[in-house]
């Protein structure tokens, strides 16, 4: 009997092994998949999201089976996690009709928690020194501007394929 | 004997249920507070952004900003995380330096500016920047106290209206991490681990890998030579950080003879004064 109830505890505890460390995804925007660990023939290209079933490990790279392929990923540009949507706080006070206009709605988490927290609002950042509008411990205009400055994904690609860096 | 058998295998295949549906990495649950978390950093940086823009200021010249903003959103777009948005912008000061803000808010010297010679050597420096915010390591060393959303918010946003000067924690998190990016500096260990993620994140997006490691060769014979200038003061000595550097690329067996980016860098950075 005890036996059994041994056999069943490493049963129960390999399912949870396979359910828990087993898969990983793709984090970064697009990553190869490898025949060798160590940067060999690209078997593929894989994109964000993609599930990879992780067979083992081998220093900063990992065994992984995607669907009939197995090959190397690179674990830094992997996840436990799945990736996560788009997050904003500029979805209220101090929104910009340029960013939300430009940026992908599928993305685009709407951050409800988060009205209200503006640094208009006194109880996110307003206990601070200001003359007028004007805030002098924290330059918000600026952040602003900074923020309106979005770049679509395939500016991007063009603009590193223009120097030659093609994917 | 055998009904408590049974029981034991129903009771572990129940608990191993609830264990995988209450903290599952694919639970709703779980995304709701990853999300959560997301906004908070976000929140955390942008405050501390924009603290860093009283100290330094912008600087005025938007082609430069702009492509300074499009090699780091490059970078991020391969080595970053899905959840935030990367902005990169230009400091108008003549130190040599670099910085990141939680959220992925990432400002780079006018003076560091000046001392590249190519567009990997830029890529690099913002890699490292990069490689601090996806590590996390001020949300590690000095993470945003948690918002209260009661009373004492309540209380705090009276007295502020009527003019009192009231104190915020959220505040002094964010003069401890302004404080650490300008003096204390990060921990010797967080250095290397930007540095090492720098080296594989150029490497990811195409750009030489070798640049940050140009770039801290040059700046290292400035130092030398003009002691009084301002270089990453608040980084892990040079040759340690050089030597670390070379062993990622031995170790992943990087190459390194990638062409270099150098005419977009000099017609973008021609007008930099």
């Amino acid at each position: 009997m005890k036996r059994i109830m041994l056999n069943t505890l490493i049963f129960i505890f390999f399912l949870s092994s396979v359910s828990f460390a087993g898969v990983v995804y793709v984090s970064s925007f697009r990553t190869s998949l490898y025949k060798d660990a160590g940067k060999s023939a690209k078997i593929l290209t894989l994109k964000r999201g993609s599930k990879l079933t992780v067979i083992t490990r081998k220093g900063s790279w990992l065994n992984v089976k995607y669907g009939k392929k197995r090959g190397w990923v690179k674990k830094l540009f992997t996840s436990i996690r799945k990736p996560g949507k788009r997050q904003s706080i500029l979805g209220s006070a101090g929104t910009n009709a340029r960013i939300h206009a430009r940026r992908r709605a599928s993305s685009d988490v709407t951050a409800a928690s988060a009205r209200g927290l503006m640094e208009d609002n006194p109880a996110y950042a307003g206990r601070s020194r200001s003359v007028g509008k004007k805030n002098l411990d924290f330059d918000f205009e600026t952040i602003r501007e900074i923020e309106s400055r979005i770049v679509p994904e395939e500016e991007l690609l063009k603009f590193l394929a223009d120097a030659g860096i093609d994917h | 004997m055998n009904n408590l058998y049974k029981l034991v295998v129903i009771s572990l295949f129940a608990l191993f249920l609830f264990v995988n549906c209450s903290t599952g990495s694919g639970s709703r649950r779980e995304e709701y507070i990853q999300q959560q978390e997301t906004l908070r950093e976000i929140k955390y940086g942008r405050l501390l952004a924009a603290k860093i823009l009283t100290k330094y200021p912008l600087y005025k010249n938007k082609k430069i900003n702009d492509y300074v903003n499009k090699v780091g959103k490059s970078v991020a777009l391969f080595a970053g995380r899905s959840d935030i948005d990367y902005f990169f912008s230009v400091l108008d000061t003549d130190s040599i330096n670099a910085y990141a803000a939680p959220g992925g808010y990432v400002f780079i010297s006018k003076g560091a500016l000046k001392e590249m010679r190519n567009e990997d050597e830029l890529a690099g420096v913002l890699a490292h920047e990069i490689g601090h915010i996806n590590n996390k390591h001020i949300m590690k060393e000095l993470p945003p106290p948690r918002e209260t959303g009661g009373f004492v918010d309540f209380l705090a946003s009276i007295l502020v209206a009527q003019g009192a000067v009231v104190s915020s924690t959220l505040s002094e998190a964010v003069n401890k991490a302004a404080d650490l990016l300008f003096t204390k500096g990060y921990k010797i260990n967080d250095e290397y681990e930007a540095d090492r993620s720098a080296i594989l994140y150029a490497d990811e997006t195409g750009y030489n890998p070798s640049g940050l490691i140009d770039f801290l060769n040059r700046i290292w014979e400035v130092k030398k030579k003009n002691k009084k200038t301002v270089v990453y003061n608040t980084h892990p000595p040079f040759e340690d950080r050089l030597a670390r550097l070379r062993g990622v690329i031995k170790a992943g067996n990087i190459k390194t003879d990638k062409p270099k980016i150098t005419d977009r860098f000099i017609a973008a950075t021609a007008y930099l004064k």
